[in-house]
This record gives C-alpha cells, sequence and structure tokens, in this order.
C-alpha cells in the first residue's frame, strides 16, 4: 500500500528510540482492541437478539492475512490478549459485565426518549465523501438508528 | 551508590520518555480516526481513537447557534459480555445500529491507522 508517511510516524522515526518497537506495540494495541471490540459487540447483538452480520471487504481481508502470524509484543497488550482467550477470565467477568449492562439499561429507562435517541439522520461516511458542516449531526448519526455505515 | 543512582535515574527518564511518545502517538491517532466522519465545522474539532484495548473515545467540539463553545465526549468500554458506554459521565445504551457503526469505525480506524501512522513498522 502507497501511502504517504504521516507527521506522527514521522515524529516517531525522529526520535530514533526503539521506534520499531513503539510502533509495532501500537500495532499490537489497536490488532487487540479490533478483536475485543469484535467480541463484545457480537456479544451485545446476540444479547439484544440482532446477530453480527458485518461483511468485510477485500481490502480487511487482505490486511487481516497479512497480519495473520504478527504476536503482541509488549507485556501490557500480551497481557489484554491472554485475557481475550482465557475464556476462565470471561466466564468470571460475564456476570459483573452483564450486570453493568442491566444497570445501563436501568439508567437508561429514566432518560427521556429524545436524549437517548438523537432525530439527525444521517451516515457514517468514507473521507472522500461530504456530509453537512454540523459536528452534533455526526455524533447524531453514529447513535442514530437511521445512520450506516459503508 | 552514584552508578545506581543513575542507572534509575535514566530507566525513570526512559520511562518518561516512553509515556510521552504514547501520549504523542494518540494524539496522531485521535487526528486521523476524527478525518474517518468526513469535515468538521470551523471552530470545531472531532477526535475518535483508541485508548487501550477495551476502550474507545469519541471527543466533539462545537460552536453552537448562541456562539457557546459546546463539546460531547463519547467512551466506549468493551466488556466480554457486551458495550458499555457513557456520554459525559452519563451511562446511555447502545443501539444495534450504533454497535454496526461502531465496529465499522473501529475497523476503518485499524486499517488507516495501521498503514498511515505504524507503516514503518509493519
Amino acid at each position: 500500500m502507497s501511502v504517504a508517511m504521516h507527521d506522527g510516524a514521522k515524529e516517531v522515526l525522529s526520535l530514533g528510540n526503539d521506534p520499531e518497537h513503539v510502533g509495532q506495540a501500537g500495532i499490537a494495541r489497536i490488532d487487540t482492541a479490533w478483536q475485543v471490540a469484535e467480541g463484545s459487540i457480537s456479544a451485545l447483538l446476540t444479547w439484544q437478539g440482532e446477530p453480527l452480520e458485518v461483511p468485510e471487504s477485500p481490502e480487511v481481508q487482505q490486511y487481516a492475512q497479512q497480519r495473520q502470524d504478527f504476536v503482541p509484543v509488549t507485556a501490557g497488550v500480551g497481557e489484554s490478549a491472554r485475557y481475550a482467550q482465557d475464556q476462565t477470565a470471561q466466564a468470571e467477568h460475564l456476570a459483573a459485565a452483564e450486570a453493568a449492562v442491566n444497570a445501563v439499561e436501568f439508567v437508561a429507562a429514566d432518560v427521556p426518549m429524545a436524549e437517548t435517541h438523537a432525530p439527525a439522520p444521517a451516515k457514517i461516511i468514507k473521507p472522500t465523501t461530504t456530509i453537512p458542516y454540523d459536528s452534533m449531526n455526526a455524533v447524531n448519526a453514529f447513535v442514530s438508528n437511521q445512520g450506516s455505515a459503508n | 551508590m552514584l552508578k545506581k543512582l543513575r542507572s534509575g535515574l535514566s530507566s525513570q527518564k526512559d520511562v518518561q520518555r516512553r509515556a510521552e511518545l504514547y501520549r504523542k502517538l494518540l494524539r496522531h491517532e485521535a487526528q486521523i480516526g476524527g478525518e474517518l466522519f468526513g469535515p468538521v465545522q470551523p471552530g470545531g474539532r472531532r477526535e475518535f481513537f483508541c485508548l487501550d484495548t477495551h476502550t474507545w473515545v469519541w471527543h466533539e467540539e462545537w460552536i453552537d447557534q448562541n456562539g457557546q463553545h459546546q463539546y460531547t465526549t463519547t467512551r466506549y468500554d468493551m466488556r466480554p459480555g457486551g458495550v458499555v458506554k457513557s456520554q459525559n459521565g452519563q451511562y446511555r445504551p447502545v443501539t444495534p445500529q450504533e454497535a454496526r457503526n461502531l465496529l465499522n469505525a473501529i475497523r476503518m480506524y485499524r486499517q488507516r491507522v495501521t498503514s498511515e501512522l505504524y507503516a514503518f513498522a509493519a
């Protein structure tokens, strides 16, 4: 993939303090966060009776293939990865997590609908397209039932 | 003794340097993440980033019709059994569509940050 180097990458490289390690740690954090998010959102949708069905683009599939043999390198990320794989730990936390989600539902029940379901219909969009200059629309679109991602 | 002290200070400096670097990288990630949802109005600011492996943050600032500065910070905590969301400190429900939007945003974030910011290490 031919992409111009981001200012942040230049900054890291200019510091010369083991930039590869720092970069790999960043990738590992995001890779793990992606896996965790996919699991959590899948669990949420299953819980709400709407199983996750998000088709992956060819680019994402190719990316996943490239990253298949990647191993997290930092202790912190490693712990998170182990946590994600540790079924026992997940089982132990499940009850607490469900209680937390139920608590959210309980709080939400006291919030007026107008506040919990923002009305503005807009979309999550790719950077090449545009949306009206309305920041609140962007936030609302994200939480709106009418918003959709492409 | 002096050697130990020097070693300790060096180690402390190293930790501080790494922490500072981490903060800088997060700022750059947040900038890229903020571009996923289109343009921001003049005077506004948008950031979307992966705080850690279990937390995603969306921060939005704008000027309202009365010229007042407004902001919304949305935090998504990923739990094994679902997603807990808080907005400006208040818990909110996550709709199925929002969950899908979030997942797509995270997917795009991962693609862009990895290919643009961390390309040198991939």
